[in-house]
């Protein structure tokens, strides 16, 4: 498809939001994908268009909504979810498990069943009850260690049934912390060497802490802050601080805030960006599209979502393709319409054109339809004589006509022959071709067979006359 | 914790109705304006044919005069009207009697809106080819549509199926 072509169309149907979403959909710019999390009875959504700056929603999501609620939100939702292909639902840290734990294989004992037995020493009651994925990192000291990020079965689901009762199956649900870990490992800028780094995530209303050292995460914790204002974030912010360093007898090294947005108000506390541009929750969704498109960031959709989410990815390529068919119906119409527009217009111009000269000529034209009909009548009648002069000037001698069967209405003839050589069919074809009223002469059929007489070659030709000119 | 909330899919339901039911819509639209365009392109292509002729009879009217007037000359329109049904089986006959053609079969019916004889009759090459010179010599409007002669095994003549039309 010519994108030049497409981004004509989409301008000139600029008025005709229907038809400029067919025109959206066919051409090769990127499709409207959300990022979404819930917090404090809302769902914040962060909305990223065609290469425009992201935006930002705040859907009032109650724990039990009403139906004017549930109504309220689902418009809302379906207000910018029309053109939206991708929805990545990330899970807040406070709704998480995340655990490390060193990983000593027993003897015999495969790396998966040690993974497994950890998993049930760590959480020996909770291993049933939550979702959950072990990653290994190396941490520096001897050995390996397990890093289990997880989060309450019941929590996941009760999540995904209010997403869905708003309309929305997503296509990814992913952990912040992960995704958090995930976004600073692969950040350019991160130095192998750095040691006790804090890596904060301020949301709304809670920041997330993760303490990394050179690459591996020590531990991961979230706070939950008063107010949305930079005070409150940086009282918080000097808690976790207060608390690595009691708990690990380190000095944080370094203090990474997720985002490049100024980090003045954090009381003094020198930090820096990381993760790309605009705020946090741009950084974020942005992450998280990077890694959905990566695939490197674990997808905790249970199993039993998964068929809720092809039917519902099945139902936006249904529509994809109905807007495709519609489109092409409706370009099948344009070009159609403007065709038979044209073929109007210049019909009626030759009329006009023709009418004076028409008027001069009328007694010489019903001259001309006589004797057109004339050589047309002599033609029909003198047709099947023509035939059986052509045939009889061109057969050679030894050679026999069998049948001959002549369409007056499709100018053709066919013949059935036998010839005593195989030289006496060519000559006669040769010959037939020769005949000034006949054309297109072809050898259909040609067979040889012994018998009492000797070989005998058996033929089948077909030929037109030729039409007369008007 | 609510577990019975609907499921709204039946709103994206409605929206791949909608779009199929306008892309039906506009197809139909786009295949009775292709079925037009069609009906005008052979509409134009007459109107041309018909105002090149126009043209061309109007630069050289004497000279194209002059051929018509030849060829009506040549070959004169056929004569007359044409035949009952029964007259018209009834010369066919006297002229297949004339060319001692033996007669098996005579069958009148319509073929594509217009009516036609349909013969089966023996006789020799000769004779057939005689039977043809007549009805092309002939002034009447009958001739020949369809014609089958097949030779037969061991002998001298040949069977003929021959349909007339007048059309």
């Amino acid at each position: 498809m010519n994108r030049a072509f497409f981004s004509g169309l989409q301008d000139m149907l600029q008025d005709l939001p229907v038809l400029r979403r067919f025109a959206h959909g066919l051409s090769e710019r990127p499709r409207m994908r959300a990022v979404s999390f819930f917090s404090a009875g809302r769902l914040d959504v962060t909305v990223f268009g065609a290469g425009d700056a992201p935006s930002r929603e705040s859907i009032p999501v109650p724990e039990s909504p009403s139906q004017e609620d549930l109504q309220k939100a689902r418009e809302k939702i379906a207000g910018f979810r029309q053109e939206q292909g991708t929805w990545i639902h990330v899970i807040p840290r406070q709704a998480a498990f995340v655990k490390t734990f060193s990983l000593e294989a027993r003897e015999g004992e495969s790396k998966e069943a040690a993974v497994l037995r950890r998993v049930r020493e760590e959480m020996p009651h909770l291993a049933d009850e939550i979702l959950y994925h072990v990653a290994l990192q190396e941490n520096g000291t001897p050995g390996q260690e397990a890093l289990l990020f997880g989060i309450a079965k019941a929590t996941l689901e009760e999540q995904l049934r209010r997403l869905e009762s708003l309309g929305v199956v997503p296509d990814s649900v992913m952990l912040s912390t992960e995704l958090l870990l995930w976004l600073y490992q692969n950040d350019p800028s991160r130095r192998e060497e750095d040691k006790n780094v804090l890596l904060v995530h301020d949301a709304a209303r809670q920041i997330e802490v993760l303490y990394v050292d050179r690459g591996a995460l020590v531990q991961s914790r979230w706070f939950g802050k008063e107010a949305d204002e930079p005070a409150a974030a940086a009282a918080v912010l000097q808690t976790a601080q207060e608390a690595f360093q009691r708990e690990w007898r380190r000095v944080p090294e370094k203090t990474l805030v997720l985002g490049n947005e100024s980090r003045g108000g954090y009381g003094g506390i020198p930090c820096e960006g990381f993760g790309g541009e605009g705020p946090d929750e741009a950084a974020l969704g942005s992450a998280a599209l990077k890694a959905f498109a990566s695939g490197a960031v674990f997808d905790f959709t249970p199993a039993s979502w998964e068929d809720r989410r092809r039917r519902s990815r099945t139902g936006r390529e249904k529509t994809r393709f109905a807007a495709l068919l519609a489109l092409f119906a409706a370009s099948w119409l344009v070009l159609s319409a403007s065709r038979a527009a044209g073929l109007a217009l210049e019909t009626a111009w030759l009329g006009v054109r023709q009418a004076p000269v028409s008027a001069s000529v009328r007694e010489l034209k019903n001259l001309r339809s006589q004797a057109l009909k004339a050589a047309r009548y002599s033609r029909k009648k003198t047709s099947p004589l023509l035939i059986l002069a052509g045939l009889r000037a061109a057969a050679p001698q030894g050679l026999i006509l069998q049948s001959l069967a002549y369409d007056e209405a499709k100018a053709v003839f066919s013949l059935k022959g036998e010839a005593v050589a195989e030289n006496l069919i060519q000559d006669f074809l040769a010959g037939l071709q020769k005949q000034p009223g006949f054309e297109k002469m072809t050898l259909e059929r040609l067979e040889s067979s012994s018998d009492d007489r000797g070989r005998i070659f058996t033929f089948e030709i077909e030929g037109h006359l030729k039409k007369e000119k008007p | 914790m609510k577990t019975s909330l609907p499921s709204f899919s039946f709103l994206r339901q409605a929206g791949d109705q909608k779009f199929l039911l306008l892309a039906a819509a506009l197809f139909a639209a786009a295949f009775a304006f292709s079925r037009v365009e069609a009906g005008l392109e052979v509409r134009r292509d007459l109107a041309r044919q018909d105002y090149s002729t126009d043209l061309e009879l109007s630069k050289n009217g004497d000279k194209h005069r002059a051929v018509y007037s030849e060829i009506l000359n040549k070959t004169p329109l056929p004569s007359g009207k044409r035949l009952e049904r029964n007259e018209w089986i009834r010369t066919t006959q006297d002229m297949i009697n004339r060319h001692n053609l033996l007669l098996s079969e005579l069958a009148p019916s319509e073929e594509s809106g217009q009516e036609i004889l349909a013969l089966e009759f023996e006789g020799t090459m000769t004779d057939v080819a005689g039977f043809l010179y007549e009805l092309k010599d002939s002034a009447g409007w009958t001739y020949v549509s369809n014609l089958e002669v097949t030779r037969q095994d061991g002998e001298n003549t040949v069977r003929a199926s021959v349909k007339l039309s007048q059309k």
